[in-house]
């Protein structure tokens, strides 16, 4: 089934969850790991999707990337990161994602 | 490391043709991926082959998105490629049925087995010539490395004799000798046949295009609606990944 455009995916919103909780600008394998234990999945979100994710929501502009001082990496002895970061339209979003999520969240019928 | 060795093989092999840029980003993020994962399991204590195991499953699991991915950001346009794949994969195709064909039918010369059942002096007639046609398709396509025109000739001649001499498989065999030589005349053209003079590497062009023109016409009533089939559904595919990687 096609994706409406512009529709978030579960995967999207949550990501965008995360990078609204965090002060620091995220990198993909931390945004996966934290992914993992929100889920408390055993495995971590596979490369594909989520690189593909992240590049989407950049795309959408609703989070920002850039690239950390090459010198930091070399300090620390590894490869540069690429850091994620909410933008304020990623919060705007991700507030509607939330209100229209609530709603249908409160219809769910009560189980105990 | 085997897991980290599979996922950048693959990185390296989606993103091949890609523009710089992108290719570049792509590769550093996985790179620094790799690099993370593999440093946060050392701190936690994991085992090593786990950890790789875990990488390649990832790297596996992963794969259609980054294919999808690929689509969105190739730099040629979508049914070219599909088009120039489908060209090569014919080529690599026929090429190996025409020699499977020569060289089965061949193979009592080399008393690989017998044919009994047979008139002795036509099985002996028919074996000898088609072993002459295998080895000059296997010499064709040797000569294609090194002085590719003068493989692509051979080719075409080898072909061409086969599509006439066995006119009763003429649906597979000229399609069959079409791909062959337009292959051949792709090779040579990228590589550029270095170390020949201009009149041979004419009349080496001239003899390949006359077998190719001569197949051409005598396959028109199938090849032309076949290839426009094709064209049709390979720009259609195209265009679809491309409506889902917009969308995706």
């Amino acid at each position: 089934m096609r994706r409406k455009p512009g529709a978030l995916l579960p995967l999207e919103i949550a990501i965008l969850e995360l990078a609204a909780s965090s002060d620091e600008p995220l990198h993909g394998f931390e945004l996966a790991r934290r992914l993992a234990e929100a889920s408390e999945a055993r495995s971590l979100t596979a490369h594909g999707t989520l690189y593909k994710a992240l590049g989407r929501l950049a795309a959408l502009g609703l989070l920002q990337s850039h690239w950390e001082d090459p010198e930091l990496a070399l300090a620390a002895g590894r490869p540069r990161r690429r850091l994620y970061r909410l933008t304020d339209a990623g919060a705007q979003r991700l507030a509607v994602e939330r209100a229209v999520s609530r709603p249908a969240a409160a219809l769910k019928p009560r189980t105990a | 490391m085997l897991g980290s060795r599979i996922a950048l093989a693959w990185v390296r092999a989606y993103t091949r043709g890609l523009p710089e840029p992108a290719r570049r980003a792509r590769l550093d993020e996985l790179a620094s991926d790799l690099w993370e994962h593999a440093d946060h399991a050392l701190a936690t204590g994991r085992r090593e082959g786990a950890v790789q195991l875990e990488i390649a499953w990832r790297t596996a699991r992963g794969a259609a998105a980054d294919l999808s991915w690929r689509f969105v950001n190739q730099r040629a346009p979508a049914p070219a490629a599909v088009l120039r794949f489908f060209g090569w994969a014919a080529f690599v195709m026929a090429t190996a049925f025409l020699l499977f064909f020569t060289g089965v039918s061949g193979a009592p010369v080399l008393g690989i087995y017998s044919v009994e059942d047979w008139e002795p002096g036509d099985a002996r007639f028919f074996a000898r010539l088609m072993t002459v046609l295998f080895l000059g398709l296997v010499a064709g396509v040797v000569l294609l490395w090194r002085h590719p025109w003068i493989g692509t000739a051979l080719l075409a001649v080898v072909s061409t004799f086969m599509s006439f001499y066995f006119h009763w498989m003429w649906p597979m065999l000229i399609p069959c000798a079409a791909a062959v030589i337009g292959g051949g005349v792709a090779i040579s053209i990228r590589r550029n046949a270095a170390g020949l003079g201009r009149s041979t590497r004419r009349a080496l062009l001239a003899l390949t295009l006359a077998a190719l023109t001569l197949h051409a016409v005598l396959i028109a009533p199938l090849l032309v609606p076949g290839v426009l089939a094709c064209a049709l559904g390979a720009t259609a595919v195209a265009q679809w990944h491309a409506r889902r990687g917009r969308a995706a």
